[in-house]
């Protein structure tokens, strides 16, 4: 297996708070998404992010502003970590007119084509054929922007990511697959399904390097990922990254979870990625404690407001209803 | 063979074939504009130019960067294109035979038709889906089928069938510049029948029918190689005193219902034929449309003439009875006179 | 699961019936109880209501045909369930239509179905026009009922209809209210313009044929003769204008001379028993109750609503009874049992200048009565008040009275002749109870 060797540039201190503070904000925004679907408020359902917020993050201060993300079903952390309004997703989540999509895409379809965000999908590995399309149309015009794929492990068996990971290779297109192991696709533990204990292995298969980093740890995430978009933007090609981590919650609402043990939960708790980052900048003295504090009030009233915001903007008209099928 | 292959090219035309028309169209729009990109098995190296000879040459003008062959992986084409489309580039993308694209369905039904109408009209999926289809060379069930309604009833995609040269050129131009997803459905038969071909800029729009022959007594709407047929079955019919109005819709979807609303109330009867299989077929869709807009201008139930709901067969006389034809048309129009 | 409706039986001697009109078009909703079609028995045009709750599948026995009793006529059920009856029954097609027998081939559905070498099968026993055919009728009030349809299966399609413009159909009056057809689109099978609709010709030639039977038995097979009197009609006419006076300030109407009649011709009855009978094979029956039936001409013959119980109807009940039933008698909406049952039967034709006539027995019934005209005339007068003979001009009108020598001899039949005479003269008996 070869794997990724550049290192991608050294983070200042800011960026390192600003990192820690969008991972608050995910969690905050899913936290509130949560509530609001139990509230009924919601539709639909929604798929959290909790637990994950280092990947979206580390991979995402890789990116330039140019850069293109595909996302998934569980697409709120990736959506915010690439630049996402909070109070534009939280008006979709609530099928507002304000929202991103008009409140025609709820949470599973939000985007921002503008910011690089080509949508999350609601097919399962959907963003991998789009993000490498994106790859191929920024070689085609010369460009050297990146197409970052998000997709979760459930994804790696979908027919798509063979033959999309075949035709990046052989074209040398500049996109980073980025496989969020959280452990489970569904019910289905990803050793259930997968042929190869690390997926990393399968970039093996088609000629380009892979490699596992902890996905819990969002540095490890920011330097893993960051190796591979330098080799993308050097013209090298694409790469595979996978992402072990851990959704601390159901599949969606309403998820049984009786599949995992509470132990098993409570062990990858332990590995927080907020606490983790928070922990690292206070000991590098980056922040203090109470500055940690303060930003999670701020994310926490930022997100207050992006709730007020949602609940404010009106329903869509129905005459948008047949609007914007075709250009 | 057809009528339009005798015809002489009128001043501003050269007589091409369907297949050339396409190629010049292909041609034209990538010189204008460096987004156009083409991509697909076979493209480029095969004969010079994909298995029907579309993208002949193409390759020598514009590099094996933007006349792109692909690994045999129809899902990825699609997607790809999708993904290109949404990222500024405006993608050709071929599949060999339309029978493939029920490989893509994925990235072309969930993706491309609804991307913009999700995303609350903030994006726009500007690809091409190019395929041939249809049935007569012996090519078997999985080489064969019109599969145009499966994209028809798809609200967000665009869906085109031209039967002439002219018309192949001037609607591929319109497809490519079009901001939306366009499945763009030639067909097998067609690809060496002769007609003059607009030189230049020629763009045809979509959602405008055309009405390739005018006839008092019955209104027949044709896709592709229908559309060959009904003018052959006209010709036979006039004979006989009895007047075929034959409409080529050009494009499916948008639909030009006016065009044939207007037909039908001069002539009270309609004939709508397809190769495609006739259950749930377009043909459904028209004569529905028809009847719902203009039940009162019918003077008989109206016709379809379609493929048969059966696997399209190998055999050459099995394949030609799975098929509408001349003589089907014919008599069908007789009936409807009688 | 799908519901046959069957053409009921809604009268004894009923063997088979004629449908006037589908209430309801194939593939509409109907609800059980709604009405459903509308048919012709040997008496009377009868409203028939939906056996089932679902859609209307198909219709087996199309408008204008004559089909016997049982018979599958239609199909209820949900929406796509298979019809399994859906061979139609043979039926008599309408007259004046070319027939088409149901070809044995066609595909469940009776829709037109093409297959790849383009053949075309029909399948049912439908009249058939055209869309463009029916419009292009109405614009021009052509009756359709009268066209024989060119088309395949006998449809009338447009070229038809431009033939009897062509001839100048577009004619009379009566023919414009018969071709009042459906402009709305959606209704497709929905005659439902009628009763002016397309089957009425056909209603017509059924009904003639059920009179012209009725009548021939009449007439050969009773012992009828005819009385004629006359009554004076000037108290009459003073009543008449008196209590019509009073019934317009209620809102009602003026009573008319047959109300008179009828009134009075059901309180001879009550005196004159022997009248109100029936022969039967064990010798002369007489009827319990009173049941009068009146004569009303349509254009397509005639039809005899009667009032139950005229005895004991007041004059207002009576007039107000038999404008109902004549009115609905002439839009072919009468049920059968307001046409059955009569004991006795008044016949006007006072209205066309007709003095006296011989009414033929409506069987049945031991007699009928006449009534002609009422004209001023000069009468000897005077003789009865014992005074001088003179002349005055006095209204009068003829009675006629056919009566069943089988059932009744001619003193008792003249008795009860003289009776409704007496009354007429002295209308205070008709307030009477």
């Amino acid at each position: 297996m070869s794997a990724v060797t550049a290192s991608p540039p050294e983070l200042s201190p800011a960026r390192l708070v600003d990192m820690l503070r969008m991972m608050m904000r995910i969690r905050e925004f899913d936290q509130r998404a949560l509530e609001l679907y139990r509230e009924g408020v919601m539709r639909g359902t929604t798929h959290p992010y909790i637990g994950m917020e280092a990947v979206a993050v580390g991979a995402c201060a890789t990116l330039r502003p140019g850069d293109r993300i595909t996302s998934t079903h569980r697409g709120h952390g990736h959506c915010l970590a690439k630049g996402g309004d909070p109070r534009l997703m939280m008006a979709e989540l609530l099928g507002r007119a304000a929202g991103y999509c008009k409140g025609k895409g709820g949470s599973m379809h939000i985007a921002d084509v503008d910011a690089g965000i080509l949508g999350a999908n609601g097919i399962v590995g959907g963003g991998i054929g789009l993000a490498t399309g994106a790859a191929l149309a920024s070689k085609l015009a010369g460009r050297d922007e990146v197409a970052v794929c998000f997709f979760g492990d459930g994804a790696l068996n979908q027919g798509i990511f063979h033959e999309a990971a075949n035709l990046a290779a052989i074209w040398r297109l500049p996109v980073i697959y980025v496989c969020e192991n959280n452990q489970y696709a569904m019910s289905a533990r990803a050793d259930r399904f997968t042929s190869v204990p690390d997926p990393a292995v399968r970039a093996d298969a088609y000629g380009f390097p892979g490699g596992s980093c902890d996905g819990m740890d969002a540095l490890a995430v920011y330097s893993a990922v960051g190796a591979a978009v330098a080799r993308a933007r050097a013209g090298e090609g694409p790469s595979l990254v996978v992402c072990v981590t851990y959704r601390y919650l159901g599949h969606h609402v309403g998820d049984p979870l009786n599949y995992r043990d509470k132990a098993e939960v409570e062990a990858w708790r332990a590995k927080d990625p907020i606490e983790r980052l928070r922990a690292a900048l206070i000991e590098r003295r980056a922040l203090t404690a109470a500055d940690a504090d303060a930003a999670r009030a701020d994310v926490e009233r930022e997100i207050a407001d992006a709730v007020a915001f949602a609940k404010a903007s009106p329903e869509p008209d129905l005459a948008t209803l047949t609007e914007d099928v075709y250009a | 063979m057809s009528a339009v292959e005798t015809q002489q090219a009128p001043a501003g035309t050269r007589v091409l074939t369907y297949a050339e028309a396409l190629n010049e169209a292909l041609r034209e729009e990538m010189r204008r504009d460096p987004r156009v990109f083409v991509m697909g098995e076979d493209v480029a190296v095969w004969g010079g130019g994909g298995v029907f000879g579309v993208t002949k040459g193409l390759v020598e003008e514009f590099g094996p960067e933007r006349i792109r062959d692909t690994p045999i992986s129809e899902e990825a084409i699609a997607a790809l294109a999708v993904g290109a489309a949404m990222a500024g580039a405006r993608p050709v993308a071929e599949f060999m035979y339309a029978d493939f694209m029920t490989l893509a369905m994925e990235p072309i039904v969930n993706q491309a038709a609804k991307i913009r109408y999700m995303f609350g009209g903030k994006a726009r999926v500007p690809a091409v889906f190019r395929a041939q289809e249809g049935a007569g060379r012996g090519n078997a069930a999985q080489h064969s089928q019109s599969l145009e309604a499966w994209f028809c009833h798809i609200p967000g995609l665009k869906v085109v069938t031209p039967s002439t040269p002219a018309d192949a050129k001037g609607l591929l131009i319109s497809a490519i510049r079009d901001d939306n997803p366009v499945v763009f459905l030639e067909h097998k038969m067609l690809y060496n029948t002769k007609g003059p071909v607009p030189a230049g800029d020629h763009t045809v729009p979509l959602g405008v029918a055309e009405r390739k022959r005018d006839g008092r007594h019955i209104t027949v709407v044709g896709v592709h190689t229908m559309v060959l047929k009904a003018l052959q079955a006209a010709d036979r019919l006039a004979a006989e005193g009895i007047e075929l109005e034959v409409i080529d819709p050009r494009t499916l979807v948008p639909f030009d219902l006016d065009m044939v609303v207007a037909s039908v109330r001069k002539t009270g009867r309609l004939i709508v034929t397809h190769e495609a299989y006739e259950r749930c077929g377009v043909g459904a869709e028209v004569i529905a449309q028809v009847v719902a807009t203009a039940f009162d201008a019918l003077d008989a139930p109206p016709v379809r003439l379609c493929g048969a709901n059966v696997p399209v067969p190998y055999s050459g006389a099995l394949e030609a009875a799975a098929l509408p034809q001349v003589d089907g048309i014919v008599a069908a129009a007789r009936q409807l006179m009688a | 699961m799908a519901t046959e409706v069957v053409l009921p039986k809604l009268g004894l001697t009923q063997d088979e019936g004629t449908i006037v009109r589908w209430v309801k078009a194939e593939g509409s909703r109907v609800n059980k109880g709604e009405p459903l079609f509308e048919v012709l028995t040997d008496k009377a045009t009868i409203e028939v209501e939906a056996p089932a709750s679902g859609v209307l599948l198909r219709i087996l026995v199309p408008e204008g045909a004559t089909a016997p009793v049982a018979t599958p006529i239609a199909v209820i059920g949900e929406p796509g369930e298979h019809v399994t009856s859906a061979a139609p029954h043979p039926v008599a097609a309408p007259a004046s239509r070319s027939q088409h027998p149901p070809s044995a081939g066609a595909p469940a559905g009776g829709a037109i179905r093409t297959g790849a070498a383009g053949s075309i099968a029909i399948g049912d026993g439908r009249v058939r026009v055209s869309p463009r055919a029916r419009t292009l009728a109405a614009a021009h009030g052509i009756d359709l009922g009268a066209l024989r349809g060119s088309g395949p299966d006998g449809r009338i399609v447009e070229r038809d209809v431009q033939r009897a413009v062509e001839a100048g159909g577009t004619g009379r009056a009566a023919a414009a209210r018969h071709a009042t057809v459906p402009g709305a689109v959606g209704a497709p099978a929905a005659p439902a313009a009628a009763p002016g609709g397309p089957a009425r010709p056909v209603i017509s030639a059924r009904l003639r044929a059920i009179i012209a039977r009725r009548m021939t038995e009449s007439l050969q097979g009773t012992a009828q003769l005819t009385l004629t009197t006359e009554a004076d009609m000037a108290e009459a006419a003073k009543l008449r204008d008196q209590v019509g006076a009073e019934l317009e300030r209620r809102g009602g109407d003026r009573p008319t001379y047959t109300d008179l009649v009828v009134r009075a011709a059901a309180l001879a009855l009550r005196d004159h028993p022997r009248l109100n009978a029936r022969w039967a094979d064990d010798g002369v029956r007489l009827l319990p109750d009173i049941h009068v039936g009146v004569a009303v001409a349509l254009d397509e013959g005639l039809v005899v609503p009667v009032i139950r119980h005229a005895d004991r109807a007041t004059l207002a009940q009576i007039s107000a009874a038999l404008r109902d039933l004549s009115e609905r008698a002439r839009t072919l909406r009468l049920k059968p049992d307001e046409m059955d049952g009569g004991t006795f039967t008044v016949t006007n034709l006072g209205m066309y200048d007709v003095d006296a006539f011989t009414p033929i027995l409506n069987p049945p019934e031991a007699a009928i009565l006449g009534v002609g005209r009422v004209h001023r005339r000069p009468v000897a007068a005077g003789e009865a008040s014992g005074g001088e003979d003179r002349v005055e001009v006095r209204p009068v009108m003829a009675l006629s009275l056919t009566f069943d020598h089988r059932v009744v001899d001619g003193a008792p039949a003249a008795q009860f002749l003289q009776r409704i005479k007496h009354v007429l003269e002295h209308p205070y008996l008709l307030l009477l109870p």
